[in-house]
């Protein structure tokens, strides 16, 4: 007993570790490959027949080979897998027990027939009788279920077989007729299916040869007890009674008159679909004018059911969309109609998004082809929400709206609205850009006349030409997908587009941005600029820009992609090249020969050229003059630091916000005449500055110097912090033979005197005298201030100086502020500016041989330098 | 006829993880039928993993998917919402039904019989209705406690053997399913049939419940340049234990004589409704004194069901007028709501709550508040104020008023909003919500009248009826700032 015990548990554990393993495999996805051993299906097939395995797990095994192994089986193996779930069948059908486990045999049964092919076989047969024994069972109480398995069983039989079950019609309609549990519903629907398949027998058999009484009384009997139905059971015997309607004569669609008008006001999915799919198949022949606009008027309202599900809603709209597309679009030049549909359609603020959206695109469509309408009302939310959120589902919306209208009503107040909300939109949210261009060339695509691509394009490329370098750069991604969209515009000009890629890599260059990514933006534009422009009118600028990628890019694959263009654009006919950038070379296709001919240099790869750091190499420069210059920003400027200041040095900080201020050297580099080189070609020269005090200044480039001339160089330093510092400066060159040499030059010296500038009072806003002396005066009381709160915002020390009073006053005399009055006073006042936006005052009093200066400023760390330079004019006496 | 395929997703909580399939059926013989319908054109349905996690980027799930996708997003595609379709590498899988509740994903592909290449047009396909039917059957199905949810996936193969062998979609009542998987005995009727949708009748004491939860909608903007914007709604919900294979009922949904009376825009029956007054009101009808009741004749199934639907939108007046002020001042909100009780409402709440979602910026750390009446709290997550009112405005004014001061905490630890309508709150755009709940009231006054429900064939019953008057997405925007609304025509 014992050992019977543990064989039954070894087989129900064998059972239950069969479905593991195909629960294991099925989360896997990998399922269907069990099923490619035939013996896997016998194991199956055996725990079927073992009592010990659970009944649970007998089914799910049963469900799983329905699912993923009937198609996999072999002839010869499904005949046999076949009779033996017959077997099983046959032994169980009458378990009222096991009620799951019989309606999935079934169910697997017939499946396995039908996917295998076997319908005129012994095994299909046998099963046809195993099945009607079943239903033969009218009004068998306890057998309901099993009844109506086997009817839905026996329908699939005939669907696949049509014609199987003829011979069975008069006995399926007295059943029918006599069933009384619900129940009936299956025997309707197998009997209509049957009845189908009899009248659409062969296209020998003229569709009048199916006697009227064969067909008019159970399909009156039908639609007499469709009440009876469910909605979603009510499909399949609609559509076998429309088929019949269709191919025969004895039959008028008029007999769907009854369930329509009853359902008229059905909120049920189905009972709706039903009504709209019969009145889209005989539209005029069953329902009058009014009751069809009664039907519109009830699926518009269904929208607004606002205790349906979101989706059913959705799903209504979908209707009308689809109902107005196939015919009942004429309805719409009615106006009542019309005015009728846009009241009820017109989104309210309680819709979602997806409501929202598809009510407008039906309204859009409801409105007089061309005729202007009130667009901006209508997408009001819509533009709202974008505008505000800058959310990307909710502009996709907005933009679908515009779609559709702009498609629709092609005039100039819809194409305005579109500029105008894209340029609001872009100022804001850069990353909508793609979403824009898709919409641009989704209305291009669609529409001949593309005039509202063409001005929104140019507006955006307009846009982000104006826009800051620093606000491209953050967000290039989106912003250089407009510029690669206009370029392939040829009315678009497209200089100022290269100009402003120039100086988007020189200033990303200067950032630490030049990377891979943007590099591959920038060549995206230029391509497209030399496929779709002139080579003519862009040559210089483009060489310029290839040019300067393939030297401030570091990644190799831009380097050659510039390289290859830059070649390209020197060497190549506007047709050759076109030719070779096409579409076809797209994604990566070899260059051939031809093409790595036309670029300069050799094409083996040789490794890196060796740099020779050199102490002296004759190369000389000698700083000329040094020009502060001050210049205006767009928008404020990172650099500016802050104070907490009130009343009229509000206005004087807000101006300072917008200053820029640049140290601007002349040098001239030279080559001395002890130097062992004649000429020097691709010179570069770099400033080493620290980037804590100096913005990163650009390299300076020189195609050439020789000993016949000296070159004059511009820097540029823009300080962060008035920090007296020296700059190292390396150069590296090209000599004549070909070898790269890198030197030190002398270090550029930023010294005390350099930083301090005279203020630049006019384009601070303060022109009269009084004022300045008026900003002074509140400058050096914030300065001064001793507050317990905030941080003190200056820093207040005295000197005195052992000279003259005009001594110091020479000394100083650029940053003097006369007295208003023309006298002078006991106190000698001087402003100097610290750049970028730093401030030293000093307030000098006379007393007999000595110069008291006490002085404020905001840069305490200069103070030492004050010292010191102070000294100097006090040595110097 | 039939679905090809039905998918239970569970939809991931957080964005680092992936969609789960916890249940899927397939249907050989669909399939089978599929791909004799389109030929070379047939595309088959994926593993169940590709499924998953190509139908949640499909449907925008999670904050990736709600980012801009120009396959999925792009003015070329159609939308066709609840319909969807994945892009394969051997075709389009299409038309896809999709259904959301809560965390599951319901999807169905129904199959689509005989197409044109180019035909979209979703009334021509008879199985999207019948796929939709069936995904809210499973919804509904699937709504149970959590502890039995486990349960109740298991009994998902048996629920669609019942509701759609071979995926033929035959039954989509949840209810009627689950009764018919019982298989209890039943006593035939010696003539009648019984319908499909009633498989169990009832034996004993008879009874009717039928109850009306109407609810109201609103958003005010407190702007002279903006109309206030109000629906109400509700439905008639009926249970009726009545024996014998169909009893009639009759019944008037009319308006309660010490209520106010507005008139119904329509009635949208279920489907058991054999006749009804259900047409729209024409305009000059809809203040002329009380309304007609509008009649309805149905014959009930067994299980709790919605009689009919209706709208009102004579609406004059909102049931409770707010106003409401939020200023920001450095880290801290200075609030003021106003609210007042219309005196056609009758005044006695199961709950009165106002909610400040607070859901863009940094958390709340404290609230000084001074309610005239009820209690200030802060939501768990610190996202929320909750003025908890009571039930009851003060008789004589009708009018409850609160001022606050909310201090905002750490800003590091802002987080921004997930919906765009709550993404548009920022700076001075805000709104408070309102929650409420009237017992035995209706704002219409729309009531079924006890006196007119008869039952054929005649027998005695217990008649029970009951109204709840409800708020849902009640809106009272800050006056100081924008609100988001429509333009009305």
């Amino acid at each position: 007993m014992t050992i019977m015990a543990a064989t039954r548990r070894r087989v129900a554990d064998d059972g239950r570790q069969t479905l593991s393993n195909i629960r294991r495999n099925l989360s896997k996805g990998t399922v269907e490959k069990l099923f490619e051993d035939e013996s896997f299906v016998f194991e199956l097939l055996d725990a079927l027949y073992e009592e010990e395995v659970d009944v649970t797990v007998k089914t799910e095994l049963l469900a799983v080979l329905e699912q993923y192994g009937l198609d996999r089986l072999e002839a010869s193996c499904a005949e046999q897998v076949a009779a033996r779930l017959l077997d099983v069948l046959q032994e169980q059908r009458g378990s009222s027990d096991r009620l799951r486990f019989v309606v999935q045999l079934m169910l697997t049964l017939t499946s396995l027939v039908v996917t295998n092919d076997m319908l005129k076989t012994e095994p299909c047969g046998s099963l046809v009788s195993h099945l009607w024994e079943i239903v033969g069972r009218v009004n068998d109480v306890p057998s309901r279920r099993l009844r109506g398995c086997a009817c839905q069983c026996l329908r699939q039989l005939e669907t696949w077989s049509p014609g199987l079950l003829s011979r069975y019609k008069d006995r399926l309609v007295q059943a029918m007729r006599e069933e009384r549990t619900h129940v009936f519903q299956d025997y309707a629907t197998l009997l209509s299916t049957v009845l189908t398949n009899l009248s659409a027998r062969g296209d020998s058999t003229p569709a009048d040869s199916i006697p009227a009484d064969e067909v008019v009384p159970p399909l009156s009997f039908l639609m007499d007890n469709a009440f009876l139905f469910t909605p979603s059971g009510l499909w399949p015997v609609v559509l076998s009674v429309m088929e019949l309607v269709k191919t025969t004569v004895h039959v008028a669609p008029s007999i769907f008159k009854p369930l329509m008008l009853q359902n008229l006001t059905s909120v049920d999915p189905c009972m709706l679909h039903i009504v709209l799919y019969i009145q889209k198949a005989f539209q005029g022949e069953i329902l009058t004018a009014e009751e069809e606009s009664q039907l519109l008027q009830r699926l518009t309202s269904g929208v607004n059911i606002l205790t349906l599900r979101p989706a059913q809603r959705l799903l209504i709209l979908q209707w009308i969309k689809a109902y107005l597309q196939q015919g009942g679009a004429e309805e719409l030049q009615e106006e009542e109609t019309a005015g009728s549909l846009q009241r009820v359609l017109h989104p309210t603020v309680f819709d979602s998004l997806d409501i929202h959206v598809d009510k407008l695109n039906v309204l859009t469509r409801s409105y007089p082809t061309d005729e202007d309408h009130n667009l901006g009302e209508d997408i009001h939310y819509l533009k709202r929400l974008a505008l505000t959120t800058g959310n990307d589902q909710a502009t996709v919306g907005l933009y679908r709206v515009l779609f559709a209208a702009y498609t629709h009503h092609q005039t100039q107040r819809v194409s305005d609205a579109v500029i105008k909300i894209t340029q609001d939109l872009v100022v804001d949210y850069p990353h909508l850009i793609p979403l824009i261009l898709d919409f641009l060339l989704a209305i291009k695509e669609t529409l001949s006349d593309s005039t509202v691509y063409q001005a929104t394009l140019s507006s955006l490329h307009s846009q982000v030409l104006s826009a800051r370098q620093a606000e491209v750069l953050s967000h290039f991604r989106f912003y250089l997908q407009v510029l690669s969209a206009s370029a392939k515009q040829p009315h678009i000009q497209q200089q100022k587009t290269i100009q402003f890629l120039v100086g988007l890599v020189r200033y990303a260059e200067s950032s630490g941005a030049c990377d891979w990514e943007l590099g591959c933006a920038v060549l995206t534009v230029c391509r497209n600029l030399l496929l779709h422009h002139c080579s003519d009118y862009i040559y210089y600028d483009l060489g310029e820009l290839l040019f300067e990628m393939q030297t401030s890019f570091s990644d190799c694959d831009i380097r050659n992609r510039a390289r290859l263009l830059y070649a390209l654009l020197a060497g190549a006919s506007d047709e050759k090249l076109r030719d070779v950038l096409g579409s076809k070379l797209l994604g990566g296709v070899v260059l051939s020969q031809n093409i790595t001919n036309m670029l300069t240099g050799s094409s083996q790869n040789l490794g890196k050229a060796e740099v020779i750091h050199m102490e002296k190499t004759g190369l000389e420069w000698q700083r000329v003059s040094l020009t502060p210059v001050f210049s205006s920003l767009e928008s404020p400027s990172d650099l500016v630091h802050s104070l907490h200041v009130t009343g009229r040095l509000e206005s004087y900080f807000q101006h300072l916000a917008y200053l820029k201020a640049e140290l601007v050297y002349q040098y001239t580099l030279s080559l001395s005449e002890t130097s062992e080189y004649e000429v020097l070609s691709a010179v570069s020269v770099r400033l080493k500055a620290s980037t804590e005090t100096f913005t990163p200044a650009p390299d300076i480039h020189l195609l050439s110097i020789s000993k016949l001339g000296s070159k004059e160089l511009t820097l540029r330093l823009v300080p962060r912090v008035p920090q007296p510092s020296v700059i190292d400066v390396q150069a590296m060159f090209c000599t004549e033979d070909h070898s790269t040499v890198s030197c030190l030059l002398d270090p550029v010296g930023v010294t005390f005197t350099d930083l301090t500038l005279t203020l630049p009072w006019q384009e601070l806003g303060v022109d009269v005298l009084q004022d300045r002396h008026c900003v002074f005066d509140e400058l050096w009381a914030v300065l001064t201030a001793d507050s317990n709160h905030a941080r003190q915002q200056g820093v207040e020390s005295v000197k005195v100086v052992q000279c003259a009073t005009d001594r110091i006053h020479r000394a100083l005399n650029a940053f003097h502020l006369p007295h208003p009055s023309g006298d002078e006073g006991i106190v000698d006042k001087y402003l100097m500016f610290l750049p970028p936006s730093y401030h030293l005052l000093l307030q000098v009093v006379a007393q007999s041989n000595k110069q008291v200066v006490s002085m404020a400023t905001d840069y305490w760390q200069i103070l030492p330098c004050v010292s010191n330079y102070l000294n100097t004019i006090d040595s110097a006496t | 006829m039939s679905v090809r395929c039905v998918w239970i997703i569970h939809l991931p909580g957080t964005p680092n993880k992936a969609a789960k399939v916890l249940f899927t059926r397939k249907f050989p013989t669909v399939e089978k039928q599929a791909k004799r319908a389109s030929g070379e054109g047939y595309v088959g349905v994926l593993p169940d993993p590709q499924m998953a996690r190509l139908l949640v980027q499909e449907v925008g799930f999670g904050p990736a998917g709600k980012k801009f996708v120009a396959e999925r997003d792009s003015c070329r595609e159609i939308l066709q919402k609840p319909v969807f379709k994945i892009k394969t590498d051997e075709g389009e899988i299409w038309p896809l039904v999709v259904l959301q509740q809560g965390e599951l994903l319901l999807c169905c592909l129904p199959l689509v019989e005989e197409q044109t290449s180019n035909d979209n047009n979703l009334i021509n396909i008879p199985t999207i209705s019948q796929g939709f039917a069936l995904l809210s059957s499973l919804a509904e199905a699937l709504r149970v406690p959590s502890q039995e949810f486990a349960t109740r996936l298991t009994e998902m193969p048996a629920f669609l053997n019942e509701a759609a062998p071979f995926g033929c979609v035959r039954d989509t009542c949840a209810d009627t399913v689950l009764a018919k998987l019982t298989n209890r005995p039943v006593t035939l009727h010696k003539t009648d049939k019984q319908a499909a949708w009633k498989p169990l009748l009832h034996r004993g004491k008879s009874s009717i419940y039928l109850g009306i939860t109407e609810f109201i909608r609103a958003s005010q903007c407190n702007q002279e340049e903006m109309r206030d914007a109000m629906e109400v709604y509700g439905s008639v919900l009926c249970r009726a234990e009545l024996e014998g294979v169909s009893p009639d009922i009759i019944l008037n949904v009319s308006h309660a004589p010490d209520s106010p009376s507005i008139a119904l825009d329509q009635l949208t029956t279920h489907p058991c409704v054999l006749s009804a007054d259900s047409m729209p009101l024409p305009d000059n009808k809809a203040s002329a004194g009380v309304p007609a009741p509008r009649r309805i004749r149905f014959s009930p199934p067994s299980e709790n069901f919605t009689l009919c639907h209706y709208s009102a939108s004579h609406l004059q007046e909102l049931p409770i007028f707010g106003s409401y002020t939020m200023k920001p001042e450095d880290g801290k909100l200075q609030v003021s709501v106003l609210l007042k009780l219309s005196d056609q409402i009758r005044n006695t709440f199961d709950y009165c709550e106002l909610q400040i979602p607070l859901l863009n910026g940094p958390p709340v750390q404290s609230v000084d508040s001074s309610p005239s009446q009820g209690g200030v709290t802060v939501s768990p997550d610190r996202r929320i104020v909750v003025w908890n009112i009571g039930q009851k405005f003060p008789n004589k004014t009708l009018e409850v008023s609160l001022t606050a001061t909310v201090y905002m905490g750490d800003k590091s630890k802002s987080i921004a909003a997930s919906s765009p309508e709550d993404q548009f709150c920022v700076g001075l755009n805000s709104y408070c919500q309102l929650y409420f709940m009237v017992p035995e009231f209706t704002h219409t006054g729309c009531h079924v009248d006890p006196r007119s429900v008869q039952v054929s064939p005649a027998t005695k019953f217990k008649l029970t009826t009951g109204r709840e008057y409800k708020s849902n997405d009640y809106k009272i925007w800050n006056s100081l700032g924008e609100a988001l609304t429509v333009k009305e025509k």
